[in-house]
């Protein structure tokens, strides 16, 4: 790492007019990613830098658990950075004696094309017979569970064939599969600031071995039916051309007993224990890539009189008032769902990136829903990264956050006969950070476990590895010598947990 | 306000040089350490030092291009503040990109004399010149930003996939080019 830090440092001292001239380059607003909310936060990052308050905490964990790495489980496999989960085992919505089962996990190791540098994540081909050993037919609703989350959910969507013929599962989110994690570890036990998603696969099993959550992902969603209090802001002006980063405030005292505030669009903002709150803004300009929507929601008793003041900039402070700013405030009674639907709408489209969900608007809703109910601002144990009621960050952690999906399908299966189920999903491997000083950089890992979370006794299992010429295998117990040909291998059920930990070969 | 007249405030010793660096650089300032230090808080910290620093430095230090000037200052504080939190185990940061920039490593035995930083750095700007405006320019905004394959790609047209290729070839192309000159690091 020595040379590479030396590389960072003399990319460092590179002369003055290359870096000028790379910084001037606008960004195109049509092409507005995912990535935009990055910027935008560190916009809101700078707001509570000048405002003296700090309010946003770890805001990015979300695109990969932080595992302690390099160390390792009983059975010697690693736990990893970056966590996958498993891949689980095919279930029935309701036990079935009268059926037995036998698996076969194939991984496919190819690169994604020939354009493709290296091997990421494997196509996995996980195939199943049901036997029927009934006299009649039988109608069976059938599960497939696998972990993932809304923001990825198009890549990680398994494609389920039943005797050959492609069906179209139901799609059952189960909730948030983690949990959080104070600012300062052992010296915060209490605190909920930091997201700490699941990292091994015991940790899925905590989680899905009583039932419970599997439940829970077929349960309805919650409605939002409360009626509250909307203040919308629209028609904003300003003195832009001088001030660019024109700061809007709204000032106003509340009994945070009786009333709760939700923010959309909004940068910043002071906080008092007696309840007085001065939320801001930056008013929006042509080149700022964030939401022209902004509003305040009001859960309960509403806010009364409120004042508005503008600023030269996010510093919300004394002398640095600005005259010439206004803003239209209109107040309106409406249903949290409906608000919140509009929100979410108006949030995808500003940050939800090219492909859009991939499921629908209605089934989303309710996600963020229950996610606002379990841990967030209408909680009745709020977590403290949503208690200041930035619903941005609800909704976003609602996409980005893993969870267990259920695909739910029926099979008839005929007198004394089979049913071949196959689910193909590209599984992304587990990892640990490059340049994180662990010994396993560069190394994928995939666990897959036997009977976690099915109702069914799976008579034979087998596993299979398929283009290996772009792999090693450094640590299994699956059994597969690369070296003698042994590519297909039985496992034992009675085993929960597999793993297969590969390289790719220079 | 002008980046001399800023420079200016910081000579007559007037604190409102803080602010005003902080009002026409720090969404700049920012973003360098958010994409070396993720976590906004840590970054946050790196920020004010930068601008304690400025003071600090300015008098006696006139730069010549303000903005550049701070982010170097800014790069360099949260390259330290991110190997103390390596260090301390607290999470990952710029390792992705530390990890990339191996491949620029050139290929030349170790025997050969190592070059300073300083010099290194005057290949690399060499290098730079050579190439086409826009992979100069997202060479630049990768390696020295910070900024993140998704972003750049928006800014090329291209798809991620795309580009990663491309920052592949280049960093290939570096090696290349500091391995001709006979450049062991």
């Amino acid at each position: 790492m020595e040379r590479e830090q030396k590389l960072f440092d003399a990319i460092t001292e590179i002369r003055d007019d290359l870096i000028e001239r790379a910084q001037d380059l606008k960004i195109n607003s049509a092409h507005i990613k995912w990535g935009s909310w990055s910027i935008v936060a560190a916009c809101a990052v700078l707001v509570v830098c000048l405002g003296g308050i700090m309010f946003w905490q770890n805001l990015f964990p979300f695109s990969g658990s932080a595992g302690s790495g390099g160390s390792g489980h009983a059975d010697d496999s690693s736990v990893f950075m970056s966590y996958a989960g498993p891949v689980f085992p095919l279930t029935l919505a309701e036990a079935d004696d009268k059926i037995s089962a036998s698996r076969n996990i194939a991984y496919d190791f190819s690169l994604a094309d020939e354009d493709s540098l290296r091997v990421w994540g494997a196509q996995v081909r996980d195939s199943y017979v049901l036997s029927n050993h009934l006299e009649q037919e039988r109608a069976i609703s059938i599960l497939y569970p696998f972990a993932g989350s809304f923001n990825e959910l198009a890549e990680q969507m398994p494609i389920i064939t039943v005797d050959g013929e492609i069906v179209s599962p139901t799609l059952h989110p189960g909730g948030y599969s983690g949990g959080f994690t104070g600012v300062y570890g052992a010296n915060d036990p209490d605190g909920s600031s930091n997201i700490r998603q699941l990292d091994s696969w015991e940790g899925y099993k905590a989680l899905l071995e009583s039932g419970s959550y599997q439940a829970g992902a077929f349960a309805a969603y919650p409605v939002l039916d409360q009626q509250v209090t909307v203040y919308s802001f629209t028609d904003f002006e300003a003195p832009l051309d001088e001030f660019d980063a024109a700061t809007q405030a709204i000032t106003f005292t509340i009994n945070p007993e009786k009333t709760t505030i939700l923010t959309y669009g909004f940068n910043g903002g002071n906080y008092g224990e007696d309840g007085w709150r001065r939320l801001s803004y930056f008013v929006p300009n042509e080149t700022r890539r964030e939401s022209n929507e902004k509003y305040l929601v009001v859960i309960g008793d509403d806010i009364g009189e409120y004042t508005l003041q503008g600023y030269k900039n996010g510093a919300t402070e004394k002398g640095n008032e600005l005259d010439d700013v206004s803003v239209t405030i209109t107040r309106t009674k409406r249903v949290m769902s409906e608000v919140l639907d509009s929100i979410i709408k108006n949030f995808l489209s500003m940050y939800g990136g090219d492909q859009g969900l991939a499921v629908s608007e209605e089934l989303f809703l309710g996600a963020v829903s229950e996610f606002m109910l379990k841990y967030g601002a209408l909680s009745d144990a709020v977590r403290d990264r949503y208690k200041f009621g930035m619903l941005e960050d609800m909704i976003i952690e609602t996409k980005n956050l893993d969870r267990v999906f259920y695909l739910e399908f029926p099979v008839t299966i005929p007198a004394g006969g089979d049913a071949s189920i196959i689910a193909s999903l590209h599984k992304q491997p587990s990892y640990d950070f490059h340049g994180a000083g662990s010994d396993n950089v560069g190394i994928q890992g995939y666990d897959m476990v036997s009977r976690l979370g099915s109702n069914l006794d799976f008579e034979t299992v087998a596993a299979e590895v398929t283009s290996i010429e772009n792999i090693e295998i450094v640590r299994q117990n699956f059994g597969f010598d690369l070296s003698s040909g042994i590519t297909e291998v039985n496992l034992d059920p009675a085993i929960e947990h597999y793993y297969l930990e590969i390289r790719m070969l220079n | 306000m002008e980046d001399h007249e800023i420079i200016n405030l910081y000579w007559q010793r007037d604190e409102a040089a803080i602010k005003e660096t902080a009002y026409k650089y720090g969404r700049f300032c920012h973003s360098i350490a958010t994409n070396i230090l993720t976590v906004p808080q840590d970054a946050e910290e790196c920020v004010s030092d930068t601008y304690h620093k400025a003071w600090n430095t300015i008098p006696p230090e006139k730069p010549r291009a303000f903005r550049a000037w701070l982010g170097r200052i800014v790069r360099n504080l949260s390259i330290n503040r991110w190997h103390y939190n390596k260090a301390q185990k607290r999470y990952a940061g710029v390792e992705i990109l530390l990890s990339e920039l191996s491949d620029c490593i050139p290929d030349t035995e170790t025997t050969e004399e190592i070059v300073e930083t300083q010099i290194l750095s005057g290949y690399i700007s060499d290098w730079l010149d050579t190439l086409p405006d826009m992979e100069r320019l997202l060479f630049i905004r990768r390696y020295w930003n910070g900024e993140e394959l998704k972003q750049l790609a928006s800014i090329s047209g291209t798809t991620p996939n795309k580009l990663a290729g491309q920052m592949f070839r280049l960093r290939k192309s570096l090696s290349s080019y500091l391995t001709a000159k006979g450049v062991a690091i």
